[in-house]
């Protein structure tokens, strides 16, 4: 028995040295609460669903309910052999080269005309590219339906006068990866122009007003100084665009979409892999192979973000 | 940092694929069969009755149908609590029943709807009908005209509501003031529109623009193309003779302008046939309440005593007419209700009951009360003849090309039909189309397919 000096047992907060790891945790603490929402919404409708696809994608279907890990690679392989597979992937194909080129370029020449004259006319014009945005996907296409049929268009006369009689005149195979890309330009491009507009806004003005001094015209100052600057954002306007139009459901499904489910465009049943995935679930009753073509339209948007990432070197932190 | 991360992602992933196998209904089982491992899922076998004359049934209708409902509740009082009709899209029904397949709950117990649904939902993947013969005594089976298409082998999975056979539908007065007689064959038809054409054009004789247009032609000539040898067994033979007359006679309408080209329902047809240019056309029974016979319908605007009913065309070297139908739907029993007696004496009595079909606009399909049909629709002041004798005649001269395979025909023949006009192209050039196009869909739905383009 000594002389024992009793103090209360130190508090987490109190200046102690701790464990390196309890210590890591609590700083970063608030960054993990943070996250929390988004990594607990994520697990349920993103990596949850894709887990349960993976599970399923090797399930057997044949007599109606899953039988677990019984087909094996059956289902990737009935979703290869399928007769509609390479057909829907030289649409999408065609889709893609169409729509993700020209989508970013347009966003990116808007983007920069408005923010070159700022004033009440772009704010006002920024406003409007941005309500187009707001209609959604299958709302989107019975008004383009509304506009492009010659019998009820109100360009009826131009319609016509171009030689347009019939729906089936503006919308049949040719036209549909063009009408896609035009679809999808007008719900998404607003969100983007404000994007890369804000983008545009943050670059600094002491760097272009040295360019002004150094003799710089407008046109050398887009090309050498602002898209270089944002390229980031056109970086990451191309993954979202990429792996957003991989997944092209909605509008040729409400085009075309077979009998009584959609407006009977001329387009055929099964145009994009979305929709061959959703006709192997709900009209073959093979959720598996669904599943299957499902994970590969995932691997190829997550392939081809990797390959964007890796290329341009997107995420490396400058010093 | 980001390893740690890794770790625990896999973490979750590994117990939430553990979790999702072991939530599954159906319990995974191995048994070894000739010395392999295999996984069989076993289904619980029922333990006691599964039956009860006091579980409530479910009916899936359509907005048409709610009067029928509502008639069936009036009638039973006693049984109105165990009823409960929801209002469907019934194209939805087969990929519904596959995704009520994987919960193992959730089906409904009465559906409306056409025999190619029906057809879709009975194959093993769907697992839905209730073989309704041990259900419905004989003598009220054979009451029944058009069951052909709920008819599955040996079984009977629905009882058919109505008919749409086809008839031939034609403006009286506008062929009285031209002075034409109604064609009664396929080939006075096409005499009719050549004469059409030089003296009246502008004048029109049919349509042609989606699958339906495509049936009401080729079904009518009998063209095999998709014709059911048996339960697996689908013949499409494009070259057949009765093909290439019917795509001759839409050719040739087509060439000499009396043939329009939309589908029936399209905003450019129905201002054709409202403004009296619409001088005859092939068109399903119940086409006549499109033809102004509804105060709400927006399609055809005709006025009384105009619409002709005349008898099915025939083609002359045929014996008799074949109708085709555009739709005629059914009543079909899932085979996993509990209450299997209240749900057949329901569907029994909405397509049997005089007091309930006396004054509706579909042409029954049980033949003991069709006469009682023949009051509404011989008083509709709409037709300029009576055309009950007509409408019950066409109904025995259906053809066995109504019997549906297991999928859609509509919007791969819309396909065929649509590109040929698109690409301006003949009918009798899109034959080997038609071909290509359902072949693959009848063998991914597992049919043996005998196709000749």
């Amino acid at each position: 028995m000594t002389n024992q000096t009793v103090s209360p047992p130190l508090l987490p907060w109190e200046n102690k040295p701790l464990t390196k790891g309890f210590s890591r945790w609590r700083r970063h603490l608030p960054a993990y609460l943070f996250v929390f929402p988004y990594v607990l919404v994520m697990l349920a409708f993103g990596l949850g669903p894709g887990l349960y696809a993976l599970l399923i994608s090797f399930a057997d279907f044949s007599t109606g309910v899953p039988i677990y890990f019984a087909a094996g690679f059956k289902n990737y392989l009935a979703v290869f052999n399928d007769f509609r597979f390479s057909f829907t992937l030289g649409n999408i194909t065609e889709f893609l080269v169409i729509s993700v080129p020209l989508g970013i370029a347009m966003v990116v020449v808007l983007a920069i005309l408005l923010q070159m004259r700022p004033g009440r006319l772009t704010t006002a014009l920024r406003t409007l590219y941005f309500i187009s945005g707001a209609v959604t996907g299958p709302v989107l296409v019975l008004v383009a339906i509304f506009m492009l049929d010659p019998s009820i268009s109100p360009f009826q006369a131009l319609l016509k006068g171009m030689g347009f009689e019939l729906l089936n005149d503006v919308i049949y195979s040719d036209t549909l990866p063009v009408l896609f890309t035009l679809l999808g330009f007008f719900s998404g491009a607003g969100l983007w122009i404000a994007i890369q507009y804000g983008a545009l806004e943050a670059i600094p003005k002491e760097l272009l007003e040295a360019a002004t001094i150094d003799g710089c015209n407008a046109w050398q100052k887009v090309l050498h100084i602002k898209i270089p600057l944002i390229r980031p954002y056109i970086i990451y306007q191309f993954i979202l665009i990429f792996a957003g139009n991989v997944q092209l459901f909605v509008e040729p499904q409400i085009l075309g979409g077979g009998n009584n489910l959609g407006v009977g465009g001329n387009v055929p049943m099964v145009w994009s892999p979305n929709q061959l995935a959703y006709n192997f679930a709900f009209e073959m009753g093979n959720f598996g192979a669904a599943s299957a073509l499902s994970l590969m339209l995932l691997v190829v948007g997550l392939g081809a973000a990797y390959l964007i990432i890796r290329w341009t070197g997107f995420f490396n932190i400058k010093t | 940092m980001f390893k740690q991360t890794l770790k625990y992602v896999w973490l979750v992933a590994v117990l939430s694929m553990v979790l999702a196998a072991c939530g599954q209904q159906p319990e995974v089982v191995t048994q070894v069969v000739e010395g392999k491992t295999v996984v069989v899922t076993v289904t619980p076998e029922p333990t006691e009755n599964p039956y009860d004359e006091n579980a409530p049934i479910t009916v899936w209708i359509d907005a048409d149908r709610q009067p029928a409902f509502d008639a069936y509740v009036a009638a039973h009082p006693e049984k109105a609590d165990l009823l409960e009709a929801v209002t469907v899209d019934r194209e939805q029904f087969p990929a519904k029943v596959l995704l009520f397949n994987n919960t193992n709950q959730g089906w409904p117990d009465v559906v409306f709807a056409e025999p190619r649904l029906v057809g879709r939902v009975a194959d093993d993947a769907h697992h839905f009908p209730l073989d309704l013969k041990p259900w419905v005594s004989e003598d009220v089976l054979s009451g029944y005209t058009g069951m052909d298409g709920c008819t599955f082998g040996d079984e009977i999975y629905c009882l058919r509501y109505d008919l749409a056979m086809f008839v031939l539908y034609y403006n009286k007065p506008l062929m009285d003031e031209f002075g034409y007689t109604v064609p009664t064959t396929w080939e006075e038809y096409q005499e009719l529109s050549d004469k059409v054409a030089a003296e009246h054009p502008g004048y029109y004789l049919g349509t042609w623009g989606d699958g339906w247009t495509f049936i009401s032609y080729f079904d009518a000539s009998g063209c095999p193309s998709h014709e059911l040898v048996d339960d697996n067994t689908l013949k499409i033979d494009m070259t057949d003779p009765r093909c290439v007359r019917a795509a001759k006679l839409v050719d040739h309408m087509l060439d000499n302008g009396t043939m329009f080209n939309t589908d029936y329902f399209s905003a450019e047809f129905a201002s054709v046939v409202s403004s009296d240019h619409l001088l005859a056309m092939p068109g399903p029974a119940w086409m006549f309440g499109v033809f102004g016979g509804n105060e709400d319908s927006s399609w055809y605007k005709t006025s009384d005593q105009q619409l002709g009913v005349a008898t099915p065309l025939k083609w002359a070297d045929d014996d008799k007419a074949m109708t085709p139908a555009m739709g005629g739907a059914a009543w079909t029993v899932s085979n996993h209700t509990k209450n299997p007696k209240l749900a057949v004496d329901f569907i029994q009595w909405v397509t049997t009951d005089p007091g309930f079909w006396e004054g509706t606009t579909n042409f029954p399909a049980y033949q003991p009360i069709q006469s009682l049909w023949q009051d509404a629709v011989s008083s509709n002041p709409l037709f300029a003849n009576d055309p009950f004798p007509v409408y019950q005649e066409a109904a025995t001269l259906m053809t066995p090309l109504d019997k549906w395979p297991r999928f859609d025909l509509i919007a791969p023949l819309s396909e065929a039909v649509k590109t040929g006009l698109q690409e301006d192209r003949s009918v009798e050039s899109i034959l080997p189309d038609v071909a290509d196009k359902l072949a693959p869909l009848a063998e991914v739905q597992g049919y043996q397919v005998d196709v000749t383009k």
